[in-house]
């Protein structure tokens, strides 16, 4: 009040003509004033604007128009939207709200999208419900936060690492018995694990089976040119006579099966029993020998030369070939990492450069290649070695390369890779076999580990690249000893073969929402944490 | 001499520019490209002459890059929030033009200043605690205790470990 009685008539003019004054002249008007001021007026300009300092921050986040907050989030962690809920009761409705978590969800959670939305492209969740979900069973994986269940098959006994008695479709599992003559499937998707039983009709031994949408298909071992299949509704067998008996290892997806042989590629179809062969198109077939094969589906399929310097993938909807050149792997491997030995189970193939071929193509980018790589000079914890991963984008049709570092193992020649599954879109199991034993000076692997990590993926484009290294998280499955075949179930449920104890054990991981909404139901029951 | 052109801001204050300067911002070129030739000063309605400033001194320093990179690296997992020193520095405002700035390369269309100022508010949020951001931001708290329970209980699992 006392500041206000010495206000006389003339002040309020004064200030009303500078409130007036347009926007230059008010900047000229003070510049000019503070000319004239007085060191004491200083003082309180000074403690004006200290005042004020904490009024000039504004909640800025809270302004901006959502786009640019998509943005902005692009540059934090995911989990920020969920922890940053706390801020304030503005914040909490934005981060929660549909239009947010959509943006996520549909930007790094697509497959759990299309696995939410129905038919007529309605979630039948809502939107913070899958991102919510797909966040916490990410991140319950990275702290190896989940359950496992050990089920014995006294049927199914491969003999071997051979994955090829082994076969996984859809919650169910398929293997031969010790003799490789008859065939076992177990239900996987309810407890107690039901199985049954089936000879082949032939009296030559099985060497690889294959269990499909509707049929199981079988391939004979001393004449590879012979294989039966069975229609699973029907149970009725039926012969195929390939044309070549150099048959290799193959892969099935739906109701195709694609199988190597030489430099072609035979790709059945059990619905019309039609074998196509595939050539590799404009290409002198001597001069490529494929590797590894694998059909999906809808026809598409990939084959990965064993030379490792190109990927062909032909899609059977739209009937093309692709070919990508793998030039950028080869100059990695040739030019700045040493080569390691890995040996992929069923290849048999001890000079390849690479593992195995992985996982299915119903995750984009999936997995379609790994190699362990050293790098000469670099330590361990600067990404000196570790497993180099090729994916594959089936919608952008990109194939990308990336790294991934190894939890600080130093990975030496007496450790295979024996398999890898893509558990998460970045998140790779993978298991390694250590042929030295516990005693070996490598740090924190055992004789057999599985490991989880998360790999950063990347293009890498010729010349340029420098790998980023993220710190990988380690989850190990303890009562895993050297397992042969991984798969992924369903969402958030792992499959496991224990070869030497012949047994699978079944890894579940759940979200947040999936445990909320099953909270009644005693998981514990079946699952041990 | 270089061709210039004029831009007026929203409280009309005239600024006389490079045309190579002006555009950096995709709007004013096509703009540009679309009427030709002008004489008249091409209104700016939603940036005031402050912000504009600033904007252009931006463009300025940057009228040699080469046009954007390519967009697949946003997709990627690669999102790294380093800001080159330059621009670091010419970020040092109050909050206030922060916000302007970022609004003005929204309108404007300059999409790696745009970028600058998404990676400098997410690096004023980057690692903090939700107190902390509420300090930053000068944002009230206007959760009741058990909301605040509430909500962090059924966050939990999202907590740093």
């Amino acid at each position: 009040m006392a500041t206000q009685s010495t206000f006389d008539e003339s002040t309020f003019r004064l200030l009303d003509a500078f409130v007036a004054l347009p926007h230059v002249s008010r900047q000229k008007f003070l510049s000019e004033l503070c000319e004239h001021l007085r060191p004491s007026e200083w003082w309180l300009i000074k403690k004006i604007l200290t005042d004020r300092d904490e009024s000039l921050r504004c909640d800025i986040v809270g302004a901006l128009p959502i786009e640019i907050l998509f943005q902005i989030f692009d540059y934090l962690p995911l989990t920020a939207s969920i922890n940053l809920r706390l801020v304030s009761k503005q914040w909490n409705e934005l981060l929660s709200s549909d239009t947010f978590c959509r943006f996520l969800a549909t930007k790094w959670y697509p497959s759990e999208c299309r696995h939410y939305m129905s038919n007529e492209g309605q979630m039948t969740k809502p939107w913070s419900w899958v991102f919510e979900n797909a966040l916490s069973r990410y991140t319950a994986l990275c702290r190896g936060d989940f359950k496992y269940k050990t089920i014995e098959t006294p049927d199914i006994a491969t003999r071997n690492v051979c994955p090829g008695a082994l076969s996984y479709y859809d919650g169910y599992l398929a293997g031969l018995d010790e003799n490789q003559m008859i065939i076992t499937i177990a239900d996987l998707n309810k407890f107690p694990v039901t199985t049954w039983s089936f000879p082949i009709p032939t009296r030559g031994v099985i060497w690889s089976i294959h269990l499909m949408k509707d049929y199981i298909w079988a391939n004979e071992d001393l004449d590879r040119s012979r294989a039966h299949i069975m229609n699973l509704r029907t149970n009725e067998w039926k012969r195929i006579q390939y044309p070549n008996a150099g048959v290799r290892y193959g892969h099935a997806d739906g109701n195709f099966v694609a199988h190597l042989c030489g430099s072609y590629v035979y790709l059945y179809s059990a619905e019309t029993n039609t074998l196509t062969t595939i050539c590799q198109e404009g290409k002198n077939p001597s001069a490529v020998d494929p590797w590894i094969a694998d059909a999906y589906e809808d026809g598409l399929f990939i084959i990965v030369d064993s030379f490792r310097n190109q990927i062909v993938v032909r899609s059977g909807l739209q009937d093309t070939v692709r070919f990508y050149s793998m030039a950028p792997v080869k100059l990695i491997k040739t030019e700045r990492f040493n080569r390691f030995t890995t040996i992929g189970p069923g290849t048999g193939d001890t000079d390849m450069e690479s593992g195995r071929y992985l996982d299915g193509l119903d995750r984009d980018p999936c997995l379609i290649n790994t190699t362990f790589y050293k790098r000469p000079g670099i330590p361990m914890d600067k990404g000196g070695n570790g497993v180099y991963i090729a994916t594959y984008n089936r919608h952008s049709g990109i194939i990308e390369s990336s790294y991934c570092n190894v939890l600080g193992i130093s990975i030496d020649d007496s450790i295979n890779l024996v398999d890898a599954v893509q558990l998460w879109d970045d998140i790779i199991f993978f298991s390694m076999l250590n042929a030295s034993g516990p005693a070996g000076d490598t740090d924190r692997l055992s004789p057999s580990t599985m490991i989880a990590t998360k790999v950063h993926t990347q293009r890498i484009i010729e010349g340029k690249e420098e790998p980023q290294w993220l710190d990988s998280h380690l989850a190990s499955v303890e009562t895993l000893n050297q397992c042969v075949m991984q798969k992924r179930m369903s969402r958030g449920k792992y499959l496991f073969w224990n070869e030497p104890e012949k047994t699978f054990v079944i890894v579940e991981v759940r979200g947040i929402w999936e445990k909320r909404d099953d909270e009644d139901k005693d998981l514990a029951e079946h699952f041990m944490m | 001499m270089a061709v210039q052109i004029k831009l007026m801001s929203s409280d009309q204050a005239m600024l006389v520019v490079d045309k190579e300067v002006a555009e950096r911002s995709v709007l004013i070129k096509n703009m540009l490209d679309d009427i030709g030739e002008v004489d008249e000063a091409i209104p700016i309605p939603n940036v005031n002459e402050a912000v504009l400033k600033k904007v252009i001194e931006w463009c300025e320093h940057h009228k040699g890059d080469s046009p954007s990179t390519n967009d697949e690296e946003s997709d990627s997992r690669k999102r790294s929030t380093d800001i080159e020193e330059w621009d670091q520095k010419f970020m040092q405002v109050d909050q206030e033009m922060l916000f302007e700035i970022i609004l003005a390369a929204n309108y404007l269309d300059i999409k790696p200043l745009l970028d600058v100022g998404c990676k400098t508010v997410a690096n004023m949020i980057k690692g903090k605690s939700p107190e902390e951001i509420r300090k930053t931001f000068n944002i009230q708290n206007d959760f009741t205790a058990e909301e605040e329970e509430q909500i962090r209980r059924e966050n939990e699992w999202a907590e740093d470990r």
